[in-house]
Formats: structure tokens, C-alpha cells, sequence
């Protein structure tokens, strides 16, 4: 043991003498750094503008007070009005931005229909789309694997190529136990740098030291072990440094490129989604050729579902609120199964995304910390149900008025209902996702015996 | 001639070394061939020969780098083929360029390589009476060994030799490239290492180098050794001359 230690210390003194290493080092942890700051200043912005978002609907009452007469039409305001919706980030948001910057932290309500409000962008799989954005996850799924593969892809090479191998290989160890305990001096110091990176992005984002940031420690150690297991298998294989590094090289490309890239075509193939946008564009063709239709068509369906004004008498041949509004109601209604479809496919891509990435340990891990950080898909899509219960709740709170032809004066803004989202400050992960990187790091692991005979095949050393 | 009156001799003494019977070949060429040859302690066995004449193949065999295709080779009475890792916990080896790792210091290699062979009982202090056995000073065992010449960093791995206490030392054409004052300090240091009882066991091409520093020598051909000489019998003519005969014949 003491001569393990006293090996491993040797590996860590060879490391420090590396200019190259150190720099590999300092890059990495910098690259975190500012990912972290980053990141932190983005959600402080979207904190400040949220907060900012509290005064808008007095201050619109302001300015609709003077602009309209105290008689105007609770429907005509209601078409002014705009009621912001607030999803309160996560602090750990700053970490894993997911697919937060395809849907926004807040956005304005209308009264209107919501489809054109809520469905009108055609996502396609972004899921995926949270892969590459640089934040402190992008720097440990992408990076981190590229600084063990320069930390690590000539550990068993490197002696033959400085001209030292036959004098390292007269020493009484296996090239195997060498080439492992070297891996594992880089293992010491990954630890140390994601150590350092998740603690110092803890600290900037502000984020509190305890059981989530074991998880995201955890995911990120176990990533890493996964890497070093395929160094290992790689660096197995190849004669030369070189062979290793491109061989590694390729490997990230394929895990963290090309793999994410088939998975999404395969969920865009297998769970086709025309989009948000063409249910928009019926919802909104059905609600404007409700102009040219008799009031009756709009009122009927509109209705069948809201019997509670069905006493309410609606003007034929003009223009009235309560048949403008239902107007839009019966535009989404005409959609509503294709949204309620719409979602379930999204829903079902991201479930389907998820299970995939037992294939692919980057996918996991990211999706493991958006999950962790709620900023990934399935959050999102419980951020639109929420704005749509909230969009019921202002019709709920709007309508009698609006169908009682209640003037502005008797509109008390302080009872509109305001929207708040707050999802729980960090999310749980499915088992399967850390499972998945650790399947994965087994089922190379299930290859060690291999990789041991050839190490101390291909080399020139002998175990007894 | 001289021979069987030496491998009489050490037999009686405590043999390190020892091939019995050993063969290697490379698919048509055989490399070595039957190669009996025992070196015991204290004393330096060169093996002289024209390129390919396996004196390399020899040592690698006892490195326990190549398996032989028959007979074996043991390292203090054990076969180096069935006990790679523990013979080599015996011996020390000095290949032709000693090239260590160059952003370490002459202190830091020898520490590294003595890790690598187990020994961690040594401090910073028992490195440098190792380095300055072998003529290191402290403030050159302080420098990076990219800074070494080829003869410093060949004193690089005698201390290395020295520090793992190893019973024999192999050298593979040691001296080459090595100026005269320089080869001849790495002879005094082999001689040294005699005195305390370790078996040497040299290839090389330098007929009287071998002669000056070398108990015995072994003259190999085709990967057989066909005439054993210790060097107190003749002097460095005579060698040669036997040399040439066994060459030309």
C-alpha cells in the first residue's frame, strides 16, 4: 500500500511538472467558473425581472383609469390587459440551464385565446436542444471527459515513447497495475477538479451546500469513473498514444454528437409532432371566420360548455364582448384535442429522450441535472398546464363580468388573480438516469479482464 | 578450452544468473540456441558478438521481456518465465540509452523508479548517498535530467540499481555512445557493484571494455555462445584474437 502511495504521489509530482496538465487543469476549472458566474447572472436577471413583473397590474389599472372612462366595458379592458405569467427559476438554473431559453421564465397572459399564446412554437425536441448550452454541465459532460481523455490517453503508452519502457518494464509491476494506478492518479485529480468546479459554482450561484449538491457531486464523479473505464478499455487496445487520443477523440465525438443526434432523429421519427403552429393557425382561422358566421354558431358550442350563461342575451347583429370572448374560447376548444395530443407527444418525447439516454452517459447526465436543476422538459411542460389553469382562472374570475356588461369602475384589479410558478427548488432524478451511466460504466467495467491481458500482452512485460 | 573449467568453478560458487539449455527462435531465425551461461556473485559476464548474434536476445530473456522456446533461465534459482514479476524484483536493468523521465530531477526519477520496484523505505537523504555513490552531487541531483549528459543519466540508473539492492545488474551495450572518461568512471562504478556481490551480466560490442572491466567474457555467434574466457587468463590481444578466429570461422 505504502508503495501505491508512494507511486501515486509520484504520478501527482509528474502531473505538476506537466505545463500542459496544469493548464488542461486551470482551463477547466476557469471554463466552470465562468459558466457558473454566467449562469448565476442570468437567473438574477430573470429573478430581477420577475420581480419587476409584481407592479405591472397596477400599474396598467394606472394607466387604463386614465385612459378609459369609469363606464367603459369590463371586456374592453379585458382586451388591454395583459396578466404576466412568473416561473421562479431554480437557484440551481445558474448550473443547468436546460431548455429554459426555448421557453420562457414569463410571459404576458392575454385574455385571449391561450393556443396562439401558449402552443404557437413548434418544439421540436428540446430535450436534446439543452445539450451544448455552456453552463456548468456543459462543462462537466463535455469537458470534463475531454480533460480526462488529454489527462489520461498515453498512461500506458507514454514510457515506450519517452524510451523508457524497457526500463519501466524491468520493474516488478504489471503493466496492468500500472497503467490502473496511473488512471487512478487522474481519478484523484478529476476528483479534485470536480470537486472544486461544483463547490466554487455552488458558491457563486449561490446555491445551499447539501443533499442536491452530494447528487450533482455524485453524477458528476460517477461520469467520470465512466470515462476513465473507457480510457482504460481504449488505451487497451492501442499501440500508440496517438491511436489512443484519436480513438478517444472519436468516441467522445460519437457519445456526445453523433449519438444525441440519432436519438433525436429516432424521437422525432417515432413520435412525429406537427407543432404547436398549425393548431394555432386552424384555432385562428375557426375563431376569424367566426366574424362572418351568425352569433349563434360561436354562442352554441361556447355554451355547451359554460351553462352557466346561458340566460345571458347576446346581441345578433353587432359587436358584444361576452360573443368576442367566447369567440376565442370556442377557436382553442376546436383545437383542443390536437393540443392535448400536442402535449402528450412532447410529454412522451421527453419520457421516450430519457430512456434513450441509457444508451448515451452525456445524454443522463444532462438530462439528470436539468432535472435536478428544473429546467427540463417535463417541468416546462407543467409550466404550460400551469399558465393554462391560471388562463381558466382569469376566465373564471373575467366572465361574469364581462357577460354581466360590468363597467370598469366596478373592476377591482387587487382581485385579479395573479400567476406564480414555482416548481420545487430542485427536482428529484429517475433512478434510470444515474443507472444508466453506471450500466454503462459497468458493462466496460465487464471488460477489465480483457483489458488486463492485453495490456500485459501488448507490452513487454510478464505476470508471474 | 577455458570454458567448462569456469562453469566448474561457478557452480561451486552461488550462481545468480543461470540459462540452462535456453532457445529462442523468430519464426525461421533462431536467435539463440541452447545457450547454457551462469553468472554468480561478484562477477561480470560480457557477452561480445557481431550485431544478432543474441547477446539482446539473451537479456531479454532474463528480463523476462520474451518467453523462451525452450530451456529457461532463472535469477537466483528462479525461472524467470514462470516468476517474471518476482525475478524481477532481483535484478536491475541499464539498456543502451538510459532516458528516465526529463522534467524530473535526477532525485525525483530515481525515487520514482524505486516506487515502481516496492522500495519506499528511502528518504530524500539515502537518494543522494545513492547519487553520490555513483558520482551525482546534490545540486546535479537537484537538476532536471533533461539536463543530463548520456553518461549522467546512465549513473541515473546504476543508482537505481543500487537503491533496489538488486542480486544482478543487465546491461544492454551500456558504454556506447559514452566518451572514453566517461565509460571508464561507468567501469569503475560496474566494478563497485562487483565488490558488493553483484552478478553483471553485459552485452556489448567494446572487446576491450569487457576485457578491462569483465570477469568472463562470452563470445556468441548465431545465437550460440561458442567460447567462454575469464579475463584474467588472457590479455586484451589474445581476446581479440580469439575474438577474430571465432568471427571468421
Amino acid at each position: 500500500m505504502k508503495a501505491v502511495l508512494r507511486r501515486l504521489h509520484c504520478e501527482f509530482r509528474h502531473a505538476a511538472r506537466s505545463r500542459a496538465v496544469v493548464m488542461a487543469l486551470v482551463l477547466v476549472v476557469v471554463a466552470g467558473a465562468v459558466a457558473a458566474h454566467l449562469g448565476a447572472a442570468d437567473v438574477a436577471d430573470t429573478q430581477r425581472d420577475l420581480a419587476a413583473l409584481d407592479g405591472e397590474i397596477d400599474a396598467q389599472e394606472l394607466k387604463l383609469r386614465s385612459v378609459h372612462r369609469a363606464d367603459a366595458d369590463v371586456g374592453l379592458i379585458g382586451y388591454f390587459l395583459t396578466f404576466p405569467t412568473k416561473h421562479e427559476p431554480s437557484p440551481w438554473a445558474a448550473l443547468s440551464a436546460g431548455v429554459s431559453s426555448a421557453f420562457p421564465y414569463s410571459q404576458h397572459l392575454r385574455l385571449l385565446g391561450l393556443v396562439p399564446q401558449l402552443d404557437s412554437e413548434a418544439t421540436g425536441s428540446p430535450g436534446i436542444a439543452s445539450l451544448g448550452r455552456f453552463d456548468l454541465s456543459f462543462v462537466i459532460v463535455f469537458l470534463v471527459p475531454l480533460l480526462i481523455i488529454a489527462l489520461a490517453h498515453d498512461i500506458a503508452t507514454r514510457d515506450d515513447e519517452l524510451g523508457i519502457g524497457s526500463l519501466v518494464a524491468a520493474q516488478p509491476l504489471s503493466t496492468f497495475q500500472l497503467v490502473v494506478e496511473r488512471l487512478f492518479a487522474v481519478g484523484i485529480l478529476l476528483a479534485g477538479v470536480i470537486g472544486l468546479l461544483v463547490g466554487l459554482a455552488a458558491a457563486i450561484a449561490g446555491v445551499k451546500f447539501d443533499h442536491t449538491l452530494a447528487t450533482w457531486l455524485g453524477l458528476a464523479l460517477l461520469y467520470a469513473a465512466f470515462w476513465l473505464v473507457a480510457v482504460l478499455a481504449v488505451v487497451a487496445g492501442s499501440k500508440t498514444s496517438i491511436s489512443a487520443l484519436l480513438r478517444l477523440i472519436g468516441l467522445w465525438i460519437t457519445l456526445c454528437i453523433v449519438v444525441p443526434a440519432v436519438l433525436n432523429a429516432i424521437v422525432l421519427t417515432f413520435f412525429p409532432l406537427p407543432g404547436g403552429v398549425l393548431a394555432t393557425v386552424e384555432q385562428r382561422q375557426f375563431m376569424n371566420a367566426g366574424w362572418d358566421k351568425a352569433k349563434a354558431a360561436t354562442m352554441e358550442p361556447f355554451l355547451a360548455r359554460r351553462t352557466e350563461y346561458a340566460d345571458v342575451s347576446i346581441p345578433q347583429e353587432r359587436f358584444s364582448w361576452p360573443w368576442y370572448y367566447a369567440m376565442h374560447e370556442v377557436g382553442d376548444q376546436q383545437v383542443a384535442e390536437q393540443i392535448a395530443s400536442h402535449r402528450a407527444q412532447l410529454e412522451r418525447r421527453a419520457q421516450t429522450l430519457e430512456r434513450l439516454s441509457a444508451l448515451a452517459p452525456p445524454i443522463a447526465l444532462q438530462l439528470a441535472f436539468d432535472r435536478l436543476a428544473r429546467t427540463d422538459m417535463l417541468t416546462y411542460l407543467r409550466h404550460g398546464d400551469s399558465i393554462a389553469a391560471y388562463h381558466e382562472e382569469l376566465k373564471g374570475f373575467f366572465y361574469p363580468l364581462i357577460f354581466a356588461e360590468a363597467k370598469l369602475h366596478s373592476l377591482r384589479f387587487t382581485d385579479i388573480p395573479r400567476h406564480h410558478y414555482s416548481p420545487p427548488k430542485t427536482g428529484t432524478i429517475p433512478g434510470f438516469l444515474a443507472l444508466s451511466i453506471v450500466a454503462a460504466t459497468g458493462i466496460l467495467g465487464l471488460g477489465i479482464p480483457w483489458f488486463r491481458r492485453r495490456l500485459n500482452r501488448s507490452s513487454i512485460h510478464h505476470d508471474d | 578450452m577455458y570454458a567448462f573449467a569456469w562453469i566448474d568453478s561457478v557452480w561451486e560458487n552461488d550462481s545468480v544468473l543461470h540459462a540452462y539449455q535456453l532457445s529462442k527462435r523468430y519464426r525461421q531465425i533462431t536467435a539463440l540456441d541452447r545457450l547454457d551461461l551462469t553468472v554468480a556473485r561478484g562477477e561480470i559476464f560480457c557477452l561480445l558478438g557481431a550485431n544478432g548474434a543474441g547477446k539482446t536476445t539473451t537479456i531479454n530473456l532474463f528480463l523476462g521481456f520474451i518467453k523462451p522456446d525452450s530451456g529457461h533461465a532463472s535469477i537466483d534459482g528462479m525461472n524467470v518465465a514462470q516468476h517474471a514479476r518476482r525475478t524481477k524484483a532481483l535484478l536491475a536493468y541499464i539498456p543502451e540509452q538510459v532516458q528516465l523521465y526529463g522534467g524530473l530531477t535526477g532525485l525525483e526519477n530515481l525515487d520514482y523508479f524505486c516506487a515502481l520496484a516496492g522500495h519506499v523505505e528511502y528518504n530524500r537523504g539515502d537518494y543522494l548517498e545513492f547519487l553520490d555513490r555513483v558520482g551525482l552531487e546534490q545540486k546535479v541531483a537537484d537538476r532536471r535530467l533533461s539536463t543530463y549528459s548520456k553518461g549522467m543519466r546512465q549513473k541515473v540508473g546504476i543508482a537505481i540499481a543500487l537503491a533496489k539492492r538488486a542480486k544482478a545488474l543487465l546491461l544492454d551495450e551500456p558504454t556506447s555512445g559514452l566518451d572514453p572518461a566517461a565509460a571508464s568512471e561507468f567501469g569503475e562504478l560496474l566494478g563497485q557493484l562487483r565488490n558488493d556481490g553483484t552478478a553483471v551480466l553485459m552485452a556489448t560490442h567494446d572487446l576491450f571494455r569487457a576485457a578491462e572491466i569483465g570477469t568472463h567474457v562470452g563470445i556468441m555467434k548465431h545465437g550460440r555462445l561458442v567460447e567462454t574466457v575469464p579475463t584474467s587468463g588472457p590479455g586484451h590481444l589474445d581476446l581479440e584474437k580469439i575474438y577474430l578466429e571465432h568471427m571468421r570461422a
